[in-house]
């Protein structure tokens, strides 16, 4: 299919689940401090900076914003246009990719996203203080939607290979970051009251941590009520049958990716293939001792570093505007992505002329 | 009759109305669908709107740009009232269409290599080298099959004593061949007991059609052509059809972005690399076809496509240049073309119409301001227009201005009293508007011309005026075997 | 005269750019009717390229290329050996329809009221030898030669108003004096020995002007940036057309995001 199509689904798709993933955090962050409140009756900015951590640009909410509370770290995450990865700035590059392609998508799939950016236009700060449960719930519902009408009304060939392939490498890459940031929090202030787990405190914290993943539920069905930092990293990062644990969704970026190839195991037939196929076989053998010998963090920092890569690589074989047979796969000779296909300016321009004297 | 045409004013002696011949009596090929419609109520009419509606909602046919703020998308006004041509009056349509583009062709020929008829003096050399479609970077090259006009389409009006003339050809991307196919999907399932009554020839076939004749015109050294569509994006216009054709056709829509040329060779980019492609349908207009050949700051174009094109590598629906012959001004000098390489009469005649680049005729068309009609002759879509009898004294002197200033630029011709439909207002009552035909014409190894084509009609009670950018509409057209 | 001529065009970018696509006018005159003969020409291209070429509405050569992948600079050098001064420019058999491209406006020179007035100084009665002559050397005395006035875009209009320029806007002043009096004329691109400007330097091809002086005398060159006027074997010829639109040496296009410079160099050398 056309690279240029390709590339917008597979962005459509990423910025949509960009969007739920960050309602999710937001959501779970309120619930959180509503049980915490009960307990101890002081907003902790910890909480809120976290989030800005999880996606990681503090900088540029520090220029914009003088200090870290309910009111500016939703209005930065949901409603900031400044912040290209707010929720209103995810779902427009969603809508103007899905745009762009109007014709190679279901016209269900536009209308949904199309229903949520108008949405989203005419929905006030207020109102998301004042109800923010309904709000989040609205985002990830539409989510939801859009996953089951993109599964339902778009042929699954290779447009919608890519669209899996989006989806899985932008959750991965946000679970990881939730993990590895609400992790040290957690556990920076454990060592500061000199027990890891104690008080229902952090109980609630490490039931926060599970219910951003949405994976309470899940996760008790398979550990009980043992919630303890072991068993939440080894559901979260190497459970097979979650769908939002990393190992499930490296798994199921890779199978896609091995339908639009027609590689298979041990046979990979570019980049992109090659390393998540390392990947995944890597987080097949890993145990959870694996993981602390080599540190959580730096474990974490390695994961997302690789799906970077990952990324570019797809971005390279599939999309960018030198294909392969003509190109060394250099990252650096390749230009700039933007975020939104043909954001880049890949119209001609005239050289100068020399006059003649 | 019906309690819609029981109160149809035809005005007969003023205009030549398609179902009447005089009041009270109609053209037998209208019989059936007259006692059809006796059949009706103003109900049965609302529910047959409401089916067309949905029909073409559903099948997204709007014709508003996607703007910023994606406004109120309007249907494109469709009349419920068919128009139908008998097949006799067809079979002179179509001998006139095929002589007439056979002629075009041909002087596109000429005009690209010897330039026999400018050497002979029919018609005057300026008129060529001075039109800014006349493409020097195409002399010399030589289209598959030498065919420049691949899909034209002639507008048609008929005068007050019911001939057809052609009003314009449009020999560069002319639209609205999908709405004529929407029309008559959206009639089948609203007046499915009329397409009992009438033989009505079929029209479906065209996508097949256009995409056998872009596979017949591709470059001569491949056997299975790739063709794909190029369309300028989602802002234009036209888009909907661009992309509705590509669908039909099972080709692929590209912009200039996903082409590029290499070593000669046309491309897309693709996931699986690049794919070499032979035939474009292309609805960019040339000035923006090539940066490196024309305007450079063309973003809808793709560099080195005219070079790869005068190789043979690829072959571009319709040609580079063909703007040249169907400009207002070499419309006049049509009937002589057709003499001049067919050795024939035209069998469709001509509206009658003077050049202001002519001493004589500027004279003339000075005169008679307040009778004509001037059009620009570089402009298409209606802008530009002087209609004399509607106008004020301070807009033809404000004209007459312009025209003096570039007389190569105006044509005149008289106002001519478009034959009337009987149309719905309100889906009410019904008056008589002016139409016209658009039939589309297909050249490949032969001749294909689709039956009927599509009717626009001026819905704006009084207006002369048939394009869609400006209040106008369409009807079905039906072609009937007797 | 047997020269030799090295044309280097560089562009530099100082970001990665691609899809370079350019043609370039660059061949020295090979036709029957041109007062020269070429010996040789070579052009290469850094990055390497494929070569395509092809003739022109005008007749000039064109050789042409392009270049994918990304890159950082591209160098084009076109070497040719001439031999020149092997008489004048025949006109050929149909003029009649050719001349009319060259006695109109054109997108570098028009007829607007400042031409008008300068052309309503000479003496019309005159035969077009003699008319264009004297046009010639007017254009010569009095419009000031200096660089870096004009650039590369600037039209008839715009030079007439400056009165001064280089010899690409020399040109178009002459060829829109002659042509709104009524002389066909083209716009030549080339070289000169010696060097094109005034006093003989070397940064860039040269042009001037050919007139048609009818049936019998042809197409005569003359050149209104040097006093000597008439083109002698001096004069190295690659094409001509209506301005220089129809006949710039390198003209092209990229994409990317970066800032172009161009570097040209001539050298005209004699090999005698």
């Amino acid at each position: 299919m056309l690279s240029r199509v390709a590339e917008s689904l597979f962005w459509m798709s990423r910025y949509f689940e960009r969007a739920e993933n960050t309602a999710r955090f937001l959501d779970v962050n309120f619930n959180l401090l509503l049980d915490l409140n009960k307990i101890t009756h002081v907003e902790n900015p910890n909480y809120w900076i976290a989030l800005i951590l999880v996606t990681s640009d503090k900088e540029r909410f520090n220029s914009l914003y003088e200090s870290y509370s309910a009111h500016t770290v939703t209005d930065y995450l949901v409603f900031n246009k400044n912040n290209p990865n707010s929720i209103i700035s995810c779902i427009s590059l969603a809508r103007e990719n899905g745009r762009s392609i109007i014709e190679s998508i279901s016209s269900e799939m536009w209308e949904q996203v199309n229903n949520l950016y108008h949405y989203l236009q005419g929905v006030t700060p207020q109102f998301v203080h004042n109800d923010p449960y309904s709000f989040y719930k609205e985002i990830k519902n539409a989510s939801h939607l859009f996953q089951g009408i993109t599964d339902n009304t778009f042929s699954h060939n290779e447009g919608w290979d890519f669209i899996q392939i989006a989806k899985y490498l932008e959750r991965t890459d946000n679970i990881a970051r939730l993990i590895d940031v609400k992790y040290h929090m957690l556990l920076s202030e454990a060592q500061n009251q000199g027990d890891i787990i104690a008080g229902s405190e952090d109980i609630i914290q490490w039931m926060a941590v599970l219910k951003s993943c949405s994976a309470l539920e899940a996760f008790r069905k398979v550990y009980l009520s043992k919630v303890d930092p072991d068993n939440i990293l080894r559901f979260l990062i190497l459970d097979r049958s979650f769908p939002r644990s990393i190992n499930f969704s490296v798994c199921a970026a890779e199978d896609a990716l091995w339908r639009i190839s027609g590689s298979s195991r041990h046979r990979y037939v570019n980049n992109a293939d090659r390393l998540i196929g390392k990947l995944e076989a890597e987080l097949s053998y890993t145990a959870i001792e694996d993981i602390y010998a080599k540190g959580l963090h730096h474990y974490l920092e390695d994961l997302e570093q690789r799906l970077v890569k990952v990324g570019e690589q797809v971005h390279l074989t599939y999309f960018a505007y030198h294909t392969p047979e003509i190109e060394p796969l250099d990252i650096e000779e390749a230009l700039p992505f933007t975020g939104v296909a043909g954001g880049r300016p890949n119209w001609s321009q005239a050289q100068q002329h020399q006059q003649q004297q | 009759m019906s309690r819609f045409f029981d109160h149809y004013n035809a005005e007969c002696s003023h205009f030549f109305d398609e179902v009447m011949a005089t009041a009270g009596s109609p053209r037998h090929h209208y019989d059936k669908m007259l006692q059809r419609f006796g059949q009706f109520s103003l109900d049965d009419i609302k529910a047959r709107r409401e089916i067309v509606n949905i029909f073409f909602r559903n099948q997204g046919i709007t014709f508003t740009v996607y703007g910023e703020d994606d406004g109120v998308e309007r249907l494109f006004p469709f009349d419920l009232i068919p128009r139908i041509v008998p097949a006799h009056e067809w079979a002179t349509i179509e001998k006139g269409l095929i002589q007439r583009i056979t002629a075009l062709n041909e002087f596109l020929n000429d005009i690209y290599h010897s330039q026999k008829i400018l050497k002979d003096k029919v018609i005057p050399a300026e008129l060529i080298l001075g039109s800014q479609h006349f493409r020097r970077e195409f002399v010399g090259v030589n289209p598959p099959l030498g065919i420049y006009i691949h899909v034209t389409g002639s507008d048609i009006i008929r005068d007050r004593h019911g001939n057809y003339l052609v009003l314009e050809d449009n020999l560069r991307t002319p639209s609205g061949v999908s709405y004529m196919l929407q029309n008559r999907q959206a009639m089948k399932r609203a007046f499915p007991v009329l397409f009992d009554k009438y033989k009505i020839r079929p029209i479906e076939n065209y996508p097949q059609e256009l995409l056998r004749t872009l596979q017949e015109i591709g470059p001569t050294s491949r056997r299975d052509p790739n063709v794909v569509v190029l369309t300028p994006g989602i802002y234009n216009s036209a888009y909907f059809e661009h992309s509705f054709l590509a669908r039909q056709m099972g080709v692929e829509l590209t912009e200039g972005k996903d082409l590029v040329v290499h070593n000669n060779k046309v491309y897309t980019r693709t996931t699986r690399g690049l794919e070499q492609i032979d035939v474009i349908y292309r609805r960019v207009d040339d000035a923006y076809l090539d940066p490196l050949v024309f305007l450079p700051d063309s973003k809808l174009g793709v560099a080195g496509l005219v070079n790869a094109y005068r190789k043979g590598n690829v072959t571009l629906a319709n040609a580079i240049g063909c703007g040249v012959a169907d400009d207002k001004v070499i419309y006049s000098f049509v009937p002589k073309i057709i003499k001049y390489y067919l050795g024939e009469d035209p069998i469709l005649e001509n509206v009658p119409t003077w050049l202001a680049s002519n001493p004589d005729d500027l004279k003339y068309i000075l005169a008679n301001l307040s009778t004509l009609v001037v059009k620009a002759a570089n402009e298409s879509g209606g802008y530009g227009m002087l209609i004399g009898p509607e106008s004020t004294i301070e807009e033809q002197e404000q004209f007459a201005e312009m025209i003096v200033a570039h007389p190569r630029n105006y044509i005149a011709q008289p106002t001519i009293s478009l034959s009337r439909h009987p149309s719905f207002f309100n889906d009410t009552e019904l008056w008589g508007c002016h139409i016209d035909l658009r039939p589309y014409v297909l050249y490949g190894k032969t001749v294909t011309i689709v039956p009927g084509g599509l009717t626009r009609v001026a819905l704006k009670r009084g207006s002369l005026v048939v394009n869609s950018s400006q209040g106008g509409g369409s009807k079905d057209t039906w072609v009937v075997d007797e | 005269m047997i020269l030799k001529v090295e044309h280097a065009t560089l562009f530099e970018y100082d970001n990665p750019i691609y899809e370079t696509a350019t043609e370039v006018r660059l061949h020295p005159d090979n036709n029957p009717a041109a007062p020269q003969r070429c010996a040789s020409f070579h052009l290469e291209v850094d990055p390497p390229a494929t070569l395509f070429e092809y003739t022109d509405f005008y007749g000039n050569q064109v050789n042409h290329f392009n270049l994918l992948q990304s890159h950082k600079r591209v160098n084009i050098t076109a070497t040719s050996v001439v031999e020149t001064g092997m008489g004048i420019s025949a006109a050929s058999e149909d003029e009649e329809i050719s001349l009319m491209d060259f006695s109109c406006q054109s997108r570098y020179v028009h007829f607007d009221q400042a031409i008008r007035d300068f052309a309503a100084r000479f003496a019309t009665d005159t035969e077009s030898f003699q008319l264009a002559e004297s046009i010639c050397r007017h254009i010569n005395d009095s419009f000031v030669y200096e660089p870096g006035i004009t650039d590369v875009h600037s039209t008839s209009a715009v030079v007439m108003a400056l009165g001064r320029g280089v010899c690409q806007d020399f040109a178009h002043i002459m060829l829109a004096t002659c042509r709104s009096l009524g002389i066909p004329s083209r716009y030549v691109s080339g070289y000169l020995y010696g060097g094109s400007t005034p006093d003989g330097h070397d940064e860039a091809s040269h042009a001037w002007c050919e007139v048609y002086c009818g049936k019998e005398r042809g197409w005569i060159g003359m050149d209104p940036t040097h006093k000597t006027i008439f083109v002698d074997e001096r004069y190295i010829k690659i094409g001509s057309g209506r301005d220089y639109s129809d006949v710039p040496p390198v003209r092209g296009t990229f994409k990317g995001n970066a800032k172009e410079s161009l570097h040209v160099s001539v050298r005209v050398s004699s090999m005698e």
